[in-house]
This record gives structure tokens, C-alpha cells and sequence, in this order.
């Protein structure tokens, strides 16, 4: 058969090899990245052993400290919110209190927009929110200036029929037991239990 | 998190992206190119990653506002990786009855006794390849040992790949107004980015349709084949040049410390975000020791005093966010297409463009910035066709090539851009929050109003964009020199540069890669634009590993242009008077077609 595709194609010229200089730099350029990538999968492997090893997801993911989105308060309302409320359920989100501070790590409504669904997470203001850092504070700002809903507002979550809220601080820390779900009860937004066999002091 | 569903999904990808290769090698006929065993595997690893995302988004916009069911998400990887494998299995077939592995043997034998020319060669050989397997290996083990934890890899993108899931396109996810709201436009769901493309998000939703639920840990260990599919190919590409080239650029790529961290042990350059970008260059502080101290942690951890601030390093590239994807398709799209102009002197088939095409479109389905990548490509193309065609003219090398080239580089961009089309039809729905460059470009040159919310922080006229010049620049010097993320790459090819500019500009010109370092040069430029008009505080910015995270979209071109600088061929450093195919030493099969 004659297919052109197993044609060798003839070997090229040797390549001119480079100078002295650049071979020490290009031998450079190989032991720093070695020595440096090389360290970190040693470091990586050790702590991956130590803390992950045999372990299920949810166990590794609260061994990385800095996501708050992992910590454990967090999970167990997230955890509580899909059971109670089926997918596709609207919720509004309503601050209740913020830090003296912005900090970007209390960006709840992104944490919670992500691990709540497919339940739907609503929020007044919703491209402040989904800006990055540039402006969640405004959204903040926001809600500390305008606590509570306005008409138009009012009349957005009645247009989209939304039966249930959930009441949080914007702190630092994700603060579990000062976490309220409320729903629409003939024009009344009433509590509702989001712990019933648990006792009160969580 | 391995799983079943993401091992088949790999497994779908990879025999896909197989297929699709050979099927392009039918429609190639007798012009077909010899490829590598390497050279296949990675770029059929590539195809089939760029191939399955886009298949998925495609058919969940044509759906619309309801999701793709969990059955036809296996289908639409599964169904392509059946003919993907049969086609390779024939294809293989015929290769291995011709011998084609004898071809392969005869080239390791080569390498072999090229490595055992220098002193200690073939242990260094020995040493590179290991070292090469291992932190492909790593890269695997790295990014199927932690799960998906990083802010943009789940918030990004993660998320749009849960929304399609569950959801489809173009409802309240996307930000897209919901039709009940007459008036409340003041309440609604959000999304961060919201018309990124779904690119990352549909590999997600490949593999929640195999897991029958969305897990963005389960996709995770698949991100490790973007980097070792583009070290298969660098390899094979260098290896023609010289089999120490093709270990030190191939090495470079897989240990680049960035594809691994952004967060580093010890920052060697620091300064202060609240300071604002106005105090930016004068709050820069240099601490050298930490070099040492990186160093030393990097083995050690915080067990001695000096180590004991260091941070334990963590980064994007394998958990999921789209930079190191964009990158390696785009790099990778744009050297396949490079291959069909003359001067790149490389053979070259029909496959090479119609895979350099689907390679593009992947890269726009990850990343906005893929599409100002291609853009900058059509003009790193365009500005050396134009070149080469006033020079062909003057020594009167025929045009039939030159528009074969063009046709080449057309046929390429089409591909991209049909691919690409139906993301583009529903993204003008979708709103874009924070990132429309575009209008800050215009509102910089007053052709547009600022809008009344406005950031303090973005330009409003070309004084104000001026003077953010030397913080972008300082900001990119001071990513240029970070050894500690990028190791010496970036220093290297700008000593190359300035090397070749100073001994030999017009053969710089006329180098086989001119058009790639160009667009390497192009995207700097763009990316410098784009921070100069960026609402964003840039002290803040550069403290989220901007522009880093934008480098890595070049870095495959940049390790392949360096090297090729480096381990130059004769031609290339002492010129042969034509730079066209004249003096081409490997034959162009289609040329003699």
C-alpha cells in the first residue's frame, strides 16, 4: 500500500545547539521549576496523607480553612435548606445585619446561591450582588440603607410569587442559629422551623 | 474525587477527540501529514475536550429555558466517542499493517543516540523523561485528590454548569429578566460573570449526566488532561528540533509552578491593597529573602523559623477555572493553523486547520477572552500573510501557496466562529455585569457617556487611562520576574527576544515563528489594555494573581517560541536569502499532492 502517511519525513538538520550562556540559564530555568514544583508535590502529598487521605468529600472539604463556604455552620443550614425546600423553590434573601466592615469572605448570597440550588435564591439588587469585589460593598451599603423592602421591590416578590424568605446576618462569620426561614401564610410571613429536633440554643 | 462517570467521561472525551482527528485525516486524503504517537494522543485529548463542552452547550441552547436530560448528556458523550473509536481503531489498524511503529521506533533509536553524543547524556535523558512523567502524574494525583474549593472555579463557573444542569439556558440563572416581572426590576437571582461562556460548565454537566446528579469534584481530576495533553504535543513538536529542546520545553510546561499555585509560599514582592492603586508602585516593597524562605518551605513546610509565616500555596489553573483551559486550546488551536503558512516550514494537512478550528472554538467556549484571542491571532496572522505576500511578490514565489495560506487561516477562524455562533446568538440576552470593556474603551475616548453608576476607579478620558500606564506596566513587570509562579519563562523569552533583535532583527523577522511571538506580544498589549480601562482598583486586582492568570492564556506559545529561539536551526539564525518553502527541509506532502 502506498499511503503517504507513513512516509518518514526525513530527519531536519540538527538543531544549532545553544551557547554556554543559555545553556546554563535554560539549566536554570529547569532546577528552579523543578526544585519549586517538586517541593510543593512533596509538601502537597504529605498534607494530602495526613488530612485527606481515605476520606469522604465532606470531610476534605472542611480541612480547607480558608473557604468559608465550607465550614461546618454553613453546610448544615445549606444541608437543612435542600431538605425542607424542594428544588426550584423561590427564596428571598434578606440581610438582617452586616459587620462594621465589608469583608469579601461574607458574601453569603453568592455561598448560598451556589450550594442551595436548585432552589433559587433571590436578592434586592442582584447585579451588585453578582459583581465580584468592585460591588458587593454597594450592595451592602444598600441593605444597610434600605433595611426593609420598598413598593417596587414588594411588588417584585409578589409578581414572582415568592413564599419564602430567609433571614440572615452578613457577618464575618456565618452565624447558623441567628439563620430564620419565613413563609408566606395569607399576606403574614410566618417562622418556620428550620431545626424542630434540635434544641433551641443552636 | 475519581468516579465512574468521570472516568467514562475522560474515556469519551479522549476516544472522541481521537476520532474526530482521524475523520479529518479522511477528509485530509493523500495529503494527510505523518503524526506521532504523542502528537495524536494529545491532540486528540484536546479535540475531544474542546469537541464535548461545545456539542453539550450547543444542544442546551438549542433547548432553551429547559435543561438536557440526564440520558442524552451520556449520548452526547458516549455517542461520539463510539465513532470516534471505531474510526481510530481502523485507523490505528492501517498504521500498525504499514509499519508506522517502526517509523516511531527508529525515531526514539535517533533520540537515543543524539542524547548519547553529550557526556552524561543518556542519563539526563533518563532523568528529564522521569521527570516529566512524574509531574504529569502529579498534575493527575493533584487534581483528583482535593476537591473543587476556589472562588471562580465554583462561582464562575461551576455555577453555570449547575444552572444548565438543572435549568437549561436563558432563564432567571442567567440574570435574564424574568417575563413576570412587569415592574420589580429590583429583585433577582444572580450569577456571577453571567455571560462568561458555558464552556467549563457543560464539561461539568457531562459528567453530572454520567453521575445522574451535579458534582464539580467528580470533573475535577479531568482538568489535569488539558496540561498533559499540551506536554504530548509540545514534546512532539520540539523533539523535531533537538530531543533536548523537546525535554526542556515540554519540562517547563509540566513544572510550571503556576499550574499548580497562584498563592505562593512567601511573597518576594509585596504591597499594600488598601493603599490604592494611586500608591501602587510607591508602597512596592522587595524582600529577596523570600525567594530563600519559598524555597526552603517548599520542601520543609513551617517547621523552622523562617518558614514559619509561609503560606501553603493554592491556585486556579486545576481546580476548575477556565485560564489554564483557555490557554492550552487557544495555544494549541493557533500552532495548528501556523502550520499551514510557508514560512512555518512544518508539513502540514487539511486536518492541522480543521482541528486548529475546533481547538479555537473551544477556547472561546471557555473564556470571553477567547474571542479577543482570536481576534488578536487574525491579526498576528494577517500582518505576516500581508508580509510574506509583498515579499513573495518581489521575488516572485507563486501566489496559488499564498492563497492556500489565506484559505488555510480562513477556514480555520470559520470553523471557530460557527462553532461559536449560537453562544453569541443568546449572549446578547444575557447581561453583562462589570466586565464591558468594550464601552470602557469608548468611554475613555468620550464616543460614550459614562453611566451614572460609574466606578471611581475607571478612566474616564485618555489623561485619566494614561496615567494608569506605569501601574499596568509595573504590574506586569513585577508578574514578569515572579520566579516563584512562572520560574524563569517569561525572563527567558525576553532575553531570547532581545537576543535575536540585537544579532539578527531581519531573521527575527523572518523566523518560522514571527506570527506566534507576535500574537504572544498582541494578546501582552490587549490584556494591558483591557487593565488600564478596568473598573477595578488595580492594587486590588494584582493581588488576585491579575495579570498572571491572563499570562497563562500564552505561556504554551511563549515555552515554544523561547525554545525554537533557542535551539534554532541554521536557517533560521544565518537566513537561506527565501524564508519560504523553497528551502523548506521537511517536504510539504500537500505541496507535492
Amino acid at each position: 500500500v502506498n499511503d503517504p502517511t507513513l512516509t518518514a519525513a526525513p530527519a531536519p538538520p540538527p538543531a544549532v545547539l545553544p551557547p554556554l550562556p543559555h545553556l546554563l540559564g535554560l539549566a536554570l530555568l529547569g532546577l528552579v521549576g523543578c526544585i519549586l514544583t517538586s517541593g510543593f508535590a512533596f509538601r502537597y502529598f504529605v498534607i494530602w496523607e495526613r488530612d485527606r487521605k481515605g476520606e469522604t468529600i465532606e470531610v476534605q472539604r472542611v480541612t480547607i480553612e480558608e473557604a468559608p463556604w465550607f465550614k461546618k455552620d454553613f453546610t448544615l443550614v445549606v444541608d437543612r435548606i435542600r431538605e425542607v425546600l424542594p428544588p426550584g423553590t423561590r427564596v428571598f434573601l434578606e440581610p438582617t445585619e452586616f459587620g462594621k466592615e465589608d469583608n469579601q469572605k461574607a458574601r453569603w448570597m453568592l455561598y448560598l446561591t451556589y450550594y442551595c440550588h436548585p432552589v433559587q435564591i433571590y436578592v434586592k439588587k442582584p447585579v451588585w450582588a453578582a459583581g465580584t469585589i468592585v460591588d458587593y460593598p454597594q450592595w451592602n451599603n444598600y441593605h444597610r440603607q434600605n433595611p426593609t423592602v420598598n413598593m417596587q421591590e414588594a411588588l417584585a416578590l409578589e409578581e414572582l410569587k415568592i413564599e419564602w424568605k430567609l433571614r440572615m446576618p452578613f457577618t464575618w462569620e456565618f452565624l447558623a442559629g441567628e439563620v430564620y426561614l419565613e413563609r408566606l401564610v395569607d399576606g403574614d410571613w410566618v417562622a418556620y422551623d428550620l431545626w424542630p429536633f434540635e434544641p433551641k440554643q443552636r | 474525587m475519581i468516579t465512574f462517570a468521570g472516568i467514562v467521561v475522560a474515556l469519551c472525551v479522549w476516544f472522541s477527540g481521537l476520532g474526530l482527528l482521524e475523520a479529518f485525516e479522511r477528509i485530509a486524503g493523500r495529503t494527510q501529514r505523518t503524526r506521532s504517537i504523542a502528537e495524536r494522543h494529545g491532540i486528540g485529548l484536546l479535540l475531544g475536550l474542546a469537541l464535548l463542552p461545545t456539542i453539550y452547550a450547543i444542544v442546551g441552547i438549542a433547548k432553551g429555558n429547559s435543561p438536557i436530560a440526564h440520558g442524552t448528556g451520556r449520548w452526547l458523550a458516549l455517542g461520539p466517542a463510539i465513532v470516534g473509536a471505531a474510526l481510530y481503531a481502523f485507523g490505528a489498524w492501517q498504521r500498525f499493517k504499514a509499519g508506522a511503529w517502526r517509523v516511531e521506533i527508529e525515531h526514539a533509536r535517533g533520540a537515543l543516540q543524539a542524547a548519547s553524543r553529550l557526556p552524561l547524556g543518556v542519563p539526563l535523558l533518563a532523568s528529564g523523561l522521569a521527570a516529566i512523567v512524574f509531574f504529569a502524574l502529579f498534575a493527575l494525583f493533584y487534581a483528583s485528590s482535593l476537591p473543587v474549593h476556589l472562588f471562580d472555579s465554583l462561582f464562575h463557573f461551576a455555577y453555570k454548569g449547575k444552572v444548565m444542569f438543572w435549568e437549561g439556558f436563558g432563564g432567571s440563572g442567567w440574570m435574564v429578566r424574568s417575563p413576570e416581572l412587569v415592574d420589580g426590576s429590583g429583585v433577582g437571582r444572580l450569577m456571577t460573570h453571567p455571560n462568561y461562556p458555558p464552556g467549563v460548565g457543560a464539561l461539568h454537566c457531562l459528567v453530572g449526566s454520567w453521575l445522574g446528579r451535579f458534582s464539580e469534584d467528580a470533573t475535577r481530576p479531568l482538568m489535569a488532561l488539558y496540561p498533559v495533553a499540551c506536554a504530548l504535543v509540545i514534546f512532539a513538536w520540539m523533539v523535531r528540533r533537538s530531543i533536548w529542546a523537546a525535554i526542556v520545553a515540554t519540562l517547563t510546561w509540566i513544572s510550571l509552578p503556576f499550574l499548580y499555585y497562584s498563592t505562593v509560599w512567601a511573597r518576594f514582592v509585596t504591597w499594600s491593597i488598601t493603599g490604592g492603586e494611586e500608591n501602587y508602585i510607591s508602597n512596592l516593597k522587595l524582600d529577596p529573602s523570600a525567594l530563600w524562605t519559598s524555597f526552603l518551605a517548599s520542601w520543609i513546610g513551617q517547621r523552622s523559623k523562617v518558614t514559619r509565616q509561609a503560606n501553603m500555596p493554592d491556585g486556579w489553573m486545576l481546580d476548575g477555572a477556565a485560564d489554564l483551559q483557555q490557554g492550552v486550546l487557544f495555544c494549541l488551536g493557533v500552532l495548528l493553523v501556523w502550520r499551514c503558512l510557508a514560512r512555518a516550514r512544518e508539513s502540514f494537512d487539511r486536518a492541522d486547520i480543521l482541528a486548529g478550528g475546533v481547538l479555537l472554538a473551544g477556547a472561546c467556549y471557555v473564556k470571553n477572552e477567547g474571542l479577543a484571542l482570536c481576534a488578536v491571532a487574525v491579526v498576528g496572522f494577517g500582518l505576516t500573510w500581508i508580509f510574506d505576500v509583498l515579499r513573495a511578490r518581489r521575488s516572485n514565489t507563486a501566489f496559488q501557496e499564498r492563497w492556500r495560506e489565506f484559505a488555510g487561516i480562513a477556514t480555520a477562524f470559520a470553523i471557530a466562529g460557527l462553532l461559536h455562533a449560537p453562544w453569541l446568538a443568546i449572549r446578547g440576552d444575557i447581561p453583562s455585569v462589570d466586565e464591558d470593556y468594550p464601552q470602557a474603551i469608548r468611554i475613555v475616548f468620550g464616543l460614550e457617556a459614562p453611566p451614572g453608576n460609574i466606578s471611581e476607579d475607571q478612566p474616564q478620558n485618555v489623561a485619566e487611562a494614561l496615567a494608569r500606564v506605569p501601574i499596568v506596566a509595573t504590574g506586569f513587570a513585577v508578574a514578569f520576574v515572579n520566579v516563584l509562579r512562572w520560574n524563569l519563562v517569561w525572563v527567558t523569552f525576553f532575553a531570547a527576544l532581545a537576543t535575536w533583535l540585537v544579532a539578527r532583527p531581519k531573521q527575527l523577522f523572518l523566523h518560522t515563528l514571527t506570527p506566534i511571538a507576535l500574537m504572544a506580544i498582541g494578546t501582552l498589549t490587549a490584556y494591558g489594555i483591557i487593565l488600564i480601562v478596568t473598573p477595578w482598583d488595580l492594587a486590588i486586582l494584582f493581588d488576585t494573581a491579575i495579570p498572571d492568570r491572563l499570562l497563562l492564556h500564552v505561556i504554551p506559545i511563549v515555552i515554544v517560541v523561547t525554545t525554537a529561539l533557542v535551539w534554532r536551526f541554521p536557517h533560521e539564525w544565518f537566513g537561506d536569502g527565501e524564508g519560504t518553502r523553497a528551502g523548506a527541509e521537511e517536504p510539504r506532502s500537500d505541496a507535492s499532492a
